[in-house]
């Protein structure tokens, strides 16, 4: 491989090395989020969850996003 | 707008970006011909170039969405100008080191002070680091306020780093486009521009994906708030 190749090599494996970094943060956040959501699941669907606590829950998520 | 909407836009978005990727590294390596000056150094351009222009997209994006903001503290407002900032910073940083590789190859030097591109260049970089610094240092409303005033502020060095390379005649950095047209063969702007579409499309992708889990994280941390009450 010329020396001219090697900076290009080295110029693409940046790029990609970082994108694909990016990648595993974001995948790892969404790993968290599904945690979150599932002990979230749990909570809701426990017998000490009062009559409509899940449904209150859930319409006071959505108002905050709006 | 709802998940599914924001789903099916950010696969949309996702599946083209991805597509014009390939085609682009395919036409830059295998179609587009080679610089008779500079060889096969000069393959790097077409992604260096293309993530800078995306990053001050990027940059752009982030102002627009601070005024957003201002004009109506709407959250989500805040959250496209926080992520639009973060991802010009990553794309900026990109820039920065396949640009000294570059350098090191065309130039015999990684990095050159006394050029103003680089060193403007550099200043953006800095000024976008330190927004994170001032968002990280308050909370609450007055975060996203502050933020605001400061991605818009922040973006008047766009303009000066662009600018500086032609005002100041820079003696090493090439203008490549200049109010004449390209200084370079038609067979490769087509690739630069195939490489240019993709890179804003990484850009929107990211944005779109960024955007998704912070709603995503936002509700569960009001769904728990709510459930902590009710339980307790």
């Amino acid at each position: 491989m010329s020396s001219g190749s090697q900076f290009v090599v080295a110029a693409y494996a940046v790029i990609l090395f970082v994108l694909v970094m990016y990648m595993v943060v974001v995948g790892m956040r969404s790993a968290r989020i599904a945690r979150d959501a599932e002990l979230l699941a749990r909570l809701a669907a426990s017998p000490s969850d009062p009559d409509g606590v899940a449904a209150d829950a859930q319409a006071t998520a959505e108002a905050a996003e709006k | 707008m709802t998940e599914t909407s924001s789903g099916r836009r950010l696969a949309v978005i996702g599946t083209a970006t991805a597509a014009l990727t390939a085609v682009a590294v395919f036409g830059v390596f295998f179609v587009a011909p080679e610089d008779a000056d500079q060889g096969i150094i000069q393959k790097i351009f077409y992604f260096h170039v293309s993530i800078a222009i995306a990053s001050l997209v990027a940059f752009g994006v982030g102002c627009v969405a601070g005024i957003r903001y201002l004009r109506s503290r709407e959250q989500r407002h805040d959250d496209v100008s926080v992520i639009a900032v973060g991802l010009g910073l990553l794309f900026s940083v990109l820039v920065l080191l396949t640009g000294s590789i570059w350098a090191k190859a065309s130039w015999g030097t990684w990095w050159v002070w006394g050029d103003p591109r680089l060193v403007t260049f550099l200043i953006v970089i800095l000024l976008y680091a330190a927004y994170f610094v001032l968002r990280s240092s308050v909370e609450g409303e007055r975060q996203r306020r502050y933020s605001a005033i400061f991605a818009i502020a922040a973006f008047a060095s766009v303009p000066l780093s662009f600018y500086s390379v032609r005002v100041a005649q820079s003696f090493v950095h090439p203008v490549v486009f200049t109010q004449g047209g390209a200084n370079m063969p038609s067979s490769m702007v087509v690739w630069y521009v195939v490489s240019q579409v993709a890179a804003i499309g990484l850009f929107l992708t990211m944005l779109q994906l960024e955007l998704i889990q912070r709603r995503a994280e936002r509700r569960l941390r009001a769904l728990k708030l709510q459930l902590e009450r009710a339980l307790a």
